[in-house]
């Protein structure tokens, strides 16, 4: 393919966004300037835009090339990463589990293990929640250079470097709350600047009727082909999607990733941070218009060779499925389009990696460096300490960017560490919450055992090391089957050790677990509240909707 | 940080509330794409893009606009309760 030639109107545009959110940066400052304002954006905001901020936080450009590109490798089951694969999740932390999180006033979800477990607890999770932000955030730079060289010809560090510096100045200035707002710009950037490419791709395939109608069986469903890893485009049974997405990565992400909660916490009161993530789940919920809606047309053209659309070659030969959406882009939009598109692109990358950034410098500051380094440190130094970690964090990232070039095998371990690292945490995190007998060193040993299942488990199925039938039900898993099953697996390990140490220890005391554990926390009064105020009631909405997709595309 | 919200998003004190920075890119973009889109119909040469005789551009920059007005107003009747 030639690249993408931007036209003067095309960079006005970019420029444009550029100035539009570091002139954010330098604006927020001003409100930043304390260790909750910092960090938890003032504790200030309502539950819409806490929702969008949560729901943004995750919706990196990663996401969009990646499940765009999924689509059309997948076809409608991509959408179960959007449906079944988040909503229950969302709908579970705002109604029974953001009353720990958001009453205990803590600062992380590692603050959580440490009043409610133990410190050696907390730190375990620290230190791989660091760890895995940082990479994340360094494949997440890699990954925008990458696209931006392919299909705009731009030079690998100048990308890099350009993105890395303006991330930098606009957190280190406005914390947490500059990557609220940058966030929330971005949601609606990607939504005016990506919507347009299903539409009209829609129009020139004769709509999404006609474009489902041609699609293979394999392909078409969400779960009437799920009965057997051979009858469907992803090779996975209905089982593996329940046990492995829909509960425990899932819920290991959604509930206990810090990059997204952080967002809840940093609501106004309780009832708004109860609905965070119910609110964000309507939007999750719509967002497989983009995303599977400009996959499905992007398989409707390769299916028709007038149509001329072709993707991308990959390193090994095999089609780029990356590539579709982009290629769509130039597909369909004149110039000022293309620098919007481009645009919306960006905002996805840029907020992605300060979404990483921001979990990562409060981890860091609360969890480790006070926790471990200076423990009667000050307010102000805290800051301090907050924005040089941002500066700190963000080199770290281009490092990691630099190493994922020289080894693009990085990406593969990348992708596995969210099921180092969430899938047991999130037995960690239930037992903690809905257990009272469930003990500090239960805990401990318990998330050290699922960590080390999920890893042993990933090298030994990536190797060969042992028949992988008995860990996913299958002689020839796809690499998704075995994420989804090694997920699996780690929780359980993680949920039983935690319950068999905890039998044979001590726990705490009831007084010692007040306002941490079911049952031991008085609910609080919101005043009274009409219902269809509450969390419930919208979660009960979101519970039918969610139902009436699946039944739809049965 | 003593200006709190009201509830609706809105920090009353000090502090533009995020709409606003919404309601401004989307403002902003939309009548750069709308200017854009006005500028082809005239010159009657179409983008060589698929679909571009619908011209896009125009149609897509108004929708932008009127997102931008949408979101302005419910920013200043929010803001005014």
């Amino acid at each position: 393919m030639t690249t993408i030639v931007l036209t003067h109107i095309d960079w006005v545009v970019i420029a444009l966004y550029f100035a539009f959110i570091l002139g954010i940066g330098f604006y927020l400052k001003r409100f930043a300037d304390t260790g909750e304002g910092f960090f938890l954006a003032g504790r200030r905001n309502s539950a819409w835009v806490a929702g969008l901020a949560f729901l943004s936080a995750n919706l990196g450009a990663l996401e969009l090339l990646g499940w765009t590109g999924g689509t059309v490798k997948y076809g409608m089951f991509a959408a179960h990463f959007y449906w079944i694969g988040a909503i229950p999740a969302m709908l579970f932390l705002g109604l029974f589990m953001m009353p720990f999180y958001y009453s205990s006033r803590i600062h992380s979800v590692p603050g959580y293990l440490k009043v409610r477990f133990d410190e050696r607890t907390r730190l375990l999770n620290a230190f791989s929640f660091a760890v895995m932000t940082v990479l994340m955030s360094g494949v997440n730079l890699y990954a925008m250079a990458l696209v931006l060289k392919t299909f705009l010809g731009w030079d690998w560090d100048v990308c890099m470097w350009v993105s890395a510096v303006t991330v930098a100045c606009y957190v280190t200035l406005g914390g947490l709350l500059s990557a609220i707002f940058t966030e929330i710009v971005q949601f609606f950037l990607i939504w005016f600047g990506l919507f347009l490419v299903a539409i009209l791709g829609f129009m020139e395939t004769g709509g999404p009727g006609e474009v489902l109608a041609r699609l293979p069986q394999a392909m078409s469903h969400l779960w009437s082909t799920s009965g057997a890893p051979e009858s469907n485009a992803m090779e996975v049974t209905a089982s593996g999607i329940i046990l492995g997405l829909g509960f425990v990565l899932s819920f290991g992400y959604w509930t206990t990733d810090f990059l997204v909660v952080q967002r809840a916490f940093s609501s106004k009161d309780l009832r708004s941070a109860r609905l965070t993530p119910i609110l964000a789940s309507f939007f999750k919920m719509v967002l497989p218009i983009i995303v599977i809606g400009a996959g499905l047309v992007a398989y409707r053209l390769l299916g028709d060779p007038a149509s001329g659309f072709a993707l991308l070659k990959n390193s090994q030969g095999g089609p780029d499925y990356n590539s579709a959406l982009p290629l769509l882009i130039q597909r369909y939009y004149p110039a000022g389009l293309i620098g919007l598109g481009v645009t919306a692109l960006l905002a996805g990358f840029m907020a992605g990696q300060a979404g990483n950034v921001t979990a990562f410098n409060t981890v860091w500051t609360y969890d480790i460096y006070r926790s471990i380094i200076k423990k009667d440190a000050s307010d102000a130094h805290l800051v301090w300490v907050g924005r040089v970690t941002t500066i700190v964090g963000i080199l770290l990232s281009v490092v990691t960017a630099y190493i994922t070039m020289q080894f693009e095998t990085i990406m593969d371990y990348v992708q596995a560490i969210f099921s180092w690292v969430n899938a047991p945490l999130f037995a960690t995190m239930l037992l903690g919450m809905f257990w009272k007998r469930c003990t500090s060193p239960g805990a401990f040993w318990g998330l050290l055992a699922g960590m080390l299942t999920s890893f042993v488990l990933f090298l030994g199925l990536k190797y060969g090391w042992f028949d992988p039938y008995p860990i996913t039900f299958s002689h020839a898993p796809s690499d998704m089957a075995k994420n989804l099953w090694q997920a699996w697996w780690a929780w359980v390990v993680c949920f039983g050790v935690t319950v068999g140490v905890s039998l044979a220890t001590v726990p705490k005391s009831d007084e010692e677990l007040k306002g941490l554990v079911s049952g031991l926390t008085p609910r609080e009064d919101a005043g009274h509240v009409p219902f269809y105020s509450t969390p419930a009631f919208w979660a009960a909405v979101a519970l039918v909707l969610l139902v009436a997709v699946n039944v739809y595309f049965w | 940080m003593s200006n709190n919200v009201d509830g609706s998003g809105h920090p009353p004190a000090k502090m533009i509330s995020i709409w606003f920075f919404v309601s401004l890119v989307l403002g902003v973009y939309g009548l750069i794409v709308t200017a854009l889109g006005v500028q082809t119909a005239m010159s009657g040469e179409m983008p060589k893009v698929v679909l571009g005789e619908t011209n896009p551009c125009l149609w897509w920059g108004l929708v932008m606009v009127s997102a931008s007005v949408v979101l302005f107003i419910l920013d200043r009747v929010a803001g005014r309760r």
